[in-house]
């Protein structure tokens, strides 16, 4: 678990690669300057020289390396991996492309099999490299993650690359990010083990192409969900029919229906794209569980309102009406002419006032609350924002919020980020979302009793 | 290796469709009572023994497509018919494939249409054995309303299965209809989990169909694949 370790968190680094300007070396060596990596970056390469202030070694003698990052061309890569091995490092990760992947399966054996006489771990080859906030290492070409509470492994570079703009955009963080390429000896299988102790990961996400090892995925995602929420993207849906089976079942069985199965039962929440992704991913931060379906809408808007209904109950969620009891309670507080059913639509009185009373008082019958607000003359969103804000803390159920829309509620969106409640562009994305989680919910807690 | 699989190893084929349904048996699977007849001859006296009418179907393992091969026969109701019935299946066999080694005749008695489901075991390159779910006829044909688990099996991820297909609410009885037995269901998808962890020589299970009734079920068709 050293080796895994030092993937992460480092005391020091070599970086193996071009250092011209614009190439690997660089923008790595940037990355890493730019982030302001605590340990020792050390750049290699014949040429010598110097670049952003640190000296550029021409050779690696016996340098105090937890971590080296190669992007030499592939042809040299075995030896220097013979020489890394035989002083003692053990984490690699080999950003150069050229193996498997077009079809180079000799020389990505070759490594393979350097890597386990020397008992080292290897990330990659044809990867984007990996970073971890939490101690500003941004070994990568990509654009450098902001801090966040989800870690992100993706099997496809580029898209990882993608979706760390993305990322950027949405202001959304990660506390580690793993471009794993060809999976020559670091998996999936060993992220997820990895992360599931890692305490600054509260979520991990995924994206798939294929897995190798099914079963061994499987079993270790059935454990870790009961720790924290797995999401996941699998790509190829139509690849049906490939393999060679006489039976009837066979030829139903398509790979992306083994692949849903499978998922559903480790309890690993799929989801169709990037966007879900981060979505769910949101959510899941500050909400990993949600105790029953029972949702109350509290709007100032019918509109909304309706379509969020619509869709709740869609996914099989439940918009319950209020008790009498419930009733009686919200009459007293509320203006005479507010509707006293669900949705609670508080028309013109929504205010910040108001958004908080009936967020309490329904508190107690129902298991999460999404608040939508569209902003009126009247009102101020960052007050409502505020005011959810300040009574999240005070109830024990999850609050979503779907403030709408564009820049009018730019920075109440960004007050409701202070409090940790999660906005949406609109009630059906959040409705997706708490669908997921009440289902991540009801599996946990079905493992729990199995176990 | 169990004994009826060794044989059909040394033999290099797969399962006859009554070997298949013995292994079933011996997992208190429910199959309708059968018999092997390997001669006209044997009919006389059979109805004793299965309930007429009874179901007429080839043996060999050399025919798979048993309908295209005229090797089944339906509705059977007395001896006398299922000695004609004998003898039309063994001729239109030889004119399908002369060369096909016919071991004989396995009768059955008709058994009262239940609701069609199916279920299948098939072996993924990267998730090894699957068991699938469906109900029968035109809802996995067309619609292709089928779930799946990765082998083995729990009693929870057996409910998902069966309660996740669209077509569950046939099951659970629509129109005042009286429900059907899920959970006969369920133990026969916990049993076939068994069944495969037992005998990993098996590479793929076709039990189509499968009869459902309010209470208790019937597999009328079983194939196994080595």
């Amino acid at each position: 678990m050293k080796s895994m370790e030092n993937f992460f968190n480092p005391h020091s680094i070599a970086i193996f690669a071009s250092m011209k300007e614009g190439k690997t070396g660089y923008e790595i060596v940037k990355n890493m300057v730019d982030g302001g990596f605590k340990g020792e970056i050390y750049p290699i390469n014949r040429s010598g020289g110097e670049i952003f202030g640190r000296k550029i070694y021409p050779e690696f003698n016996n340098l105090d390396v937890s971590l080296a990052i190669i992007a030499i061309p592939g042809q040299f890569i075995s030896s220097l991996l013979e020489d890394l091995g035989s002083k003692g490092v053990k984490s690699i990760v080999i950003i150069s492309a050229g193996f498997s992947e077009v079809g180079n399966i000799k020389e990505e054996k070759e490594i393979k099999n350097i890597a386990k006489k020397h008992q080292m771990r290897i990330i990659g080859p044809n990867c984007a490299g990996i970073m971890n906030t939490g101690c500003n290492l941004f070994a990568s070409i990509e654009v450098r993650a902001l801090p966040g509470e989800t870690a992100f492994i993706t099997q496809s570079g580029a898209l990882g690359g993608a979706v760390l703009m993305m990322a950027e955009e949405l202001g959304f963080g990660f506390s580690k990010f793993v471009s794993y390429g060809n999976r020559c000896d670091v998996s999936e299988v060993d992220l997820i083990k990895y992360l599931e102790d890692d305490p600054q990961t509260k979520v991990i996400a995924l994206y798939i192409e294929g897995l190798e090892e099914g079963r061994r995925f499987l079993a270790q995602a059935k454990k870790t969900v009961l720790k924290k929420p797995i999401v996941a993207i699998k790509a190829g849906k139509s690849k049906a029919g490939m393999r060679a089976t006489s039976s009837h079942t066979g030829s139903l069985a398509g790979e992306d229906k083994i692949y849903d199965a499978a998922f559903k039962q480790a309890g690993i929440l799929r989801v169709e794209g990037v966007e879900e992704m981060f979505d769910l991913c949101r959510g899941l931060i500050h909400y990993p569980k949600i105790k029953g379906d029972k949702i109350g809408v509290i709007t100032n808007s019918g509109g909304p309102a309706v379509l969020t209904t619509d869709k709740l109950e869609e996914l099989g969620l439940e918009v319950p009406e209020p008790s009498e009891n419930l009733k009686n309670v919200l009459k007293k507080i509320l203006p005479p002419h507010v509707s006293l059913g669900n949705p609670f639509d508080l028309l013109a009185y929504g205010g910040a006032e108001y958004f908080a009373r009936v967020s309490k008082t329904i508190s107690s019958e129902y298991d999460a609350i999404i608040a939508i607000f569209v902003p009126t003359a009247s009102m101020d969103s960052v007050e409502i924002a505020t005011a959810l804000g300040k009574i999240k803390e005070e109830i024990k159920i999850p609050i979503f919020a779907n403030f709408m829309a564009g820049r009018l509620v730019k920075e109440a969106i960004r007050e409701l980020k202070k409090y940790g409640i999660p906005n949406y562009d609109t009630g059906e994305r959040c409705a997706r979302v708490i669908q997921k989680i009440a289902l991540r919910t009801s599996k946990i807690n079905n493992f729990n009793l199995c176990n | 290796m169990h004994q009826i699989i060794e044989k059909a190893k040394k033999e290099k084929r797969s399962l006859l469709e009554t070997e298949a349904k013995e292994l079933l048996r011996e997992y208190e699977i429910p199959v309708p009572d059968f018999k092997l007849i390997k001669s006209e001859d044997e009919i006389i006296g059979l109805a004793k023994e299965i309930n007429f009418p009874i179901v007429m179907k080839i043996v060999s393992p050399d025919i798979i497509h048993k309908t295209d091969a005229g090797g089944v026969k339906i509705g059977i109701k007395t001896e006398k018919e299922a000695r004609i019935a004998y003898q039309e299946i063994i001729f239109e066999a030889k004119k399908y494939n002369k060369e096909a080694k016919i071991l004989g005749i396995i009768v059955y008695p008709m058994i009262p249409q239940g609701t069609e489901i199916i279920i299948g075991m098939m072996k993924d390159p990267h998730f090894g054995p699957v068991i699938m779910f469906g109900l029968g006829g035109i809802f996995v044909e067309i619609l292709k309303d089928i779930s799946f688990r990765i082998l083995p099996i729990e009693e929870r991820d057996a409910e998902e299965m069966i309660s996740e297909i669209k077509g569950y609410k046939i099951l659970k009885g629509i129109r005042g209809e009286e429900p059907k037995d899920i959970e006969a269901i369920k133990d026969l998808l916990l049993k076939i989990s068994q069944l495969t962890l037992d005998n990993p020589e098996i590479n793929e299970i076709d039990l189509n169909p499968i009869f459902v009734f309010n209470k208790g079920l019937q597999v009328v068709d079983a194939r196994m694949i080595l």
